[in-house]
């Protein structure tokens, strides 16, 4: 069993270390973003240590944005910004801790041996962590995490569907799966970066109901903004709702006023490059080929 | 004098109509919107009643 394990999420290195008494490993769908041998990472651009520990809860004072179930919590202390984990169903005290350097590349991570103890190895950044930790060192510039599916068509174009739930993301993506030569990155969650003007989307591990989560990334080509149709057809989208609507399915840290402006400024920015439309289809084949013909 | 029916050539000519501002309300879902909750069991927490703990799950809450 290992203490190290490299995951490539987005283009953004990852490097997990931790204590010879915890041994660790990615699991479920983020075993897909594992560095093998053979890409090594020379320098990765986020290191995070994981070690057993008795988190507790930081100060009140310092807490600084609650999720809202319970789930986690965001604190600025004086050592730097920090995340608490709690689930109602493993009692008050936190099970794992977070603490990050400002700019979040790096962190530490104190793990509740009591809970975790019997379940090694133990993916140290398992979900929410994972995620809210990209949704914070992608609002420092690099980045915004969209709420929606994305395909690789045959040709290369990718086609972002961003949607809230219900939209119709996993319905399309089931839909793709069939079609051949066709890649799909994700039916849930999609990333998107820019890189020397233009727009990538990339896969990322957290799925939908499809369960869909894969590796790879396409230079953006279109966004649709779904929605249940009696056709196929596509409705224009001003640029100012683009950009609402984009933030609507986008995350962003809403704590963090620097990170909110980065994230809008980048919605608008792909609103420009890519401006969206929206797709109104029928849950059908003649979707995709609406699709391809747009 | 200056013929009416040309078309207008100044900046100020030129000026779009007004239109009268409109407000329009894009939702924005705050459980989706902060990671809040796990898709698959509908409520908070790695640890739901409905599902095996700590087994790997990324069904994130949308």
């Amino acid at each position: 069993m290992s203490t190290r394990c490299t995951l490539d999420i987005a283009g953004i290195s990852i490097a997990l270390s931790s204590e010879a008494d915890l041994p660790i490993e990615a699991e479920g769908s983020a075993r897909k973003f594992v560095c093998t041998d053979t890409v090594p990472v020379s320098a990765p651009e986020v290191r995070i240590h994981a070690s057993w520990g008795d988190p507790r809860e930081p100060a009140a004072p310092d807490l600084a944005f609650d999720s809202g179930k319970g789930l986690w919590r965001f604190y600025r202390t004086r050592s730097g910004p920090c995340f608490a984990f709690t689930s109602p169903a493993l009692g008050p005290l936190p099970y794992q801790l977070a603490s990050f350097s400002d700019d979040f590349t790096r962190g530490e991570v104190q793990i509740r041996r009591e809970i975790f103890g019997a379940r090694l190895p133990l993916y140290p950044l398992h979900y929410p962590l994972d995620e809210v930790l990209m949704v914070h060192l992608l609002a420092q510039g690099r980045g915004v995490e969209v709420h929606g599916s994305g395909v690789i068509l045959p040709d290369g174009r990718g086609i972002l569907f961003a949607g809230q739930s219900g939209a119709g993301k996993t319905t399309l993506s089931r839909m793709w799966l069939a079609e051949e030569g066709v890649k799909i990155l994700s039916d849930e969650r999609i990333i998107v970066r820019k890189e020397n003007g233009c727009l990538w989307m990339y896969g990322t591990p957290w799925h939908g109901d499809g369960y869909i989560a894969n590796q790879g990334r396409a230079r953006l080509s279109r966004i649709f903004f779904l929605r249940h149709g009696t056709r196929n057809e596509l409705a224009p989208v001003p640029r100012s709702q683009a950009v609402a609507r984009l933030f609507s399915c986008g995350f962003a840290p809403f704590h963090d006023a620097a990170g909110l402006d980065f994230s809008l400024q980048f919605l608008d920015d792909v609103s420009q490059l890519c401006p969206p439309d929206e797709l109104r289809f029928l849950p059908d084949r003649s979707a995709l080929d609406f699709v391809r013909a747009n | 004098m200056i013929p009416t029916d040309q078309p207008p050539t100044s900046p100020e000519q030129r000026r779009k109509p007004y239109e009268k501002p409109t407000l329009s309300e894009v939702a924005l879902r705050p459980d989706e919107a902060v990671l809040g909750n796990c898709k698959t069991a509908g409520v908070g927490g790695p640890a739901q009643a409905d599902c095996t703990f700590f087994v790997g799950c990324s069904s994130v809450g949308s």
